[in-house]
C-alpha cells in the first residue's frame, strides 16, 4: 500500500513529555472493529515512538481518535508521523504526515561576565 | 563568584548549541533564590538555531538587594521549554563600599582639668554610582596598645546629641563625599559640651579612627 500525505502543523516538543495526537479517522462501513496507531521514526520501518494500537468502532463518519504518545528521548532529530489505521487486522489506511515532530536537544555552555 | 554592585547593568554570553537548525528559539539568563522567582532577568533572547555552538548575550540589571543569587538558563524551541540549566557560579550581589580618607583632628582644652577631650573627623567618599548610607563609628585606643585592638579594648566615640550616641548613620551621594566631626562630648548640665567628662589624659597619646557597620576602617591619626 502507497502511503499517501496527511496535512498536520510542524510541532515542536521536548524530549520524552506525553503529548496526545487527536486525528479525525474515517472508516467505512460503520460497525468495523478497527484500530489505529500513530509512530514516530525517521522511517515506517523504525518506530522511535508510538501510541501501541488504539482500538475503535467505525461509524462511517469522521470521527476523533485521540493516540497518546511520549516523545523520543533522543533530541536533536527531525521525526516523521506515521499513521497506519487497521480495519479486522488488515492494514487499511497508511498514512505519512506532512510535517515533523521536532524533538530539538542543545546544551549551555559557560556563562561568561562581560 | 562574579561580584557586581547592586543595580550595576551587566552583559552575561553563553555558548548555546541547538539542534536541528532552524529552529526559532528563545533564550533567558535569570537570577534568583530558586529557578520560579526571577529577581532579575535578561527577558527572552530570540536567536536561530544553527546547529552548533552560538554565542547568545544577555543584559540584565543587577538586583538592587545585596546577597546570593544563583545564575538560571531557559532555552525555549517553538514555545516548549528544551534547555534549563543552573550556573555552577553564583553570583553575588555586594554592598557597595565607602572610601575614608586619613582623619584629621586636635584635642579640646578643659578647662579646670588635667584632661583633654577630641575632635576628629574624617572625609568619606561613595565612588559607586548610587547613593550609600552606612552607620559610622569613631573608635579610639590608647596609643600603648597600638596596633593591637583587643589588648585593653577600643572605644567609641559619641556623636553630638542631646544623648550619648555612639555611631551616626551617614548618606553620602552618589560620587560625592561627606565630612564627618566626631566630638567627644556629653551634655551635661552646668558643663556644657566637651569638657565634663575627661577623656584622654594631657601626657597620653591616642589613635583614632573611623569604621563603617561592614568593618571597613578609616587610616588611624595620633592625637
Amino acid at each position: 500500500m502507497e502511503r499517501q500525505m496527511l496535512q498536520m502543523d510542524d510541532p515542536v516538543f521536548a524530549a520524552s513529555v506525553s503529548k496526545t495526537a487527536k486525528a479525525p479517522i474515517i472508516v467505512m462501513p460503520a460497525g468495523l472493529s478497527c484500530q489505529a496507531e500513530l509512530f514516530l521514526g525517521t522511517s515506517p520501518t523504525i518506530k522511535a515512538a508510538t501510541s501501541g494500537l488504539i482500538p475503535f468502532i467505525s461509524t462511517g463518519l469522521a470521527q476523533i481518535v485521540s493516540l497518546p504518545v511520549i516523545m523520543p528521548a533522543a533530541g536533536g532529530v527531525a521525526y516523521h508521523v506515521y499513521l497506519d489505521v487497521y480495519a479486522a487486522g488488515y492494514l487499511l489506511l497508511a498514512y505519512l504526515a506532512t510535517e515533523d515532530v521536532i524533538i530539538p536537544s542543545g546544551s549551555v555552555g559557560p556563562i561568561t561576565w562581560v | 563568584m562574579p561580584q557586581f554592585t547592586p543595580s550595576a547593568q551587566k552583559t552575561a554570553v553563553a555558548p548555546i548549541s541547538m539542534s536541528p537548525a532552524g529552529l526559532s528559539c528563545e533564550a533567558e539568563l535569570f537570577l534568583g533564590p530558586n529557578d520560579v522567582t526571577k529577581v532579575a532577568s535578561s527577558g527572552l533572547k530570540p536567536f536561530l538555531s544553527t546547529g552548533s555552538p552560538q554565542q547568545v548575550t544577555f543584559l540584565v540589571t543587577m538586583p538592587a538587594t545585596p546577597g546570593t543569587y544563583h545564575v538560571y538558563v531557559d532555552v525555549r524551541a517553538g514555545g516548549q521549554l528544551i534547555l534549563a540549566y543552573i550556573g555552577s557560579e553564583n553570583v553575588v550581589i555586594a554592598s557597595p563600599a565607602l572610601t575614608f580618607g586619613t582623619p584629621w583632628g586636635y584635642k579640646t582644652g578643659c578647662p579646670d582639668s588635667s584632661f583633654k577631650g577630641a575632635n576628629v573627623s574624617v572625609r568619606i567618599s561613595n565612588p559607586s554610582a548610587a547613593s550609600i548610607t552606612k552607620r559610622i563609628y569613631c573608635r579610639w585606643q590608647p596609643s600603648i596598645y597600638w596596633p593591637s585592638k583587643t589588648n585593653a579594648g577600643y572605644k567609641t566615640m559619641a556623636f553630638v546629641g542631646e544623648t550619648e550616641i555612639t555611631w551616626l548613620d551617614v548618606t553620602v551621594p552618589a560620587g560625592g563625599f561627606k565630612d564627618v566631626e566626631s566630638p567627644y562630648q556629653f551634655n551635661v548640665v552646668g558643663y556644657g559640651w566637651g569638657c565634663a567628662t575627661p577623656l584622654i589624659s594631657t601626657g597620653a597619646s591616642f589613635y583614632f579612627w573611623f569604621q563603617d557597620q561592614d568593618g571597613n576602617e578609616s587610616p588611624a591619626i595620633l592625637l
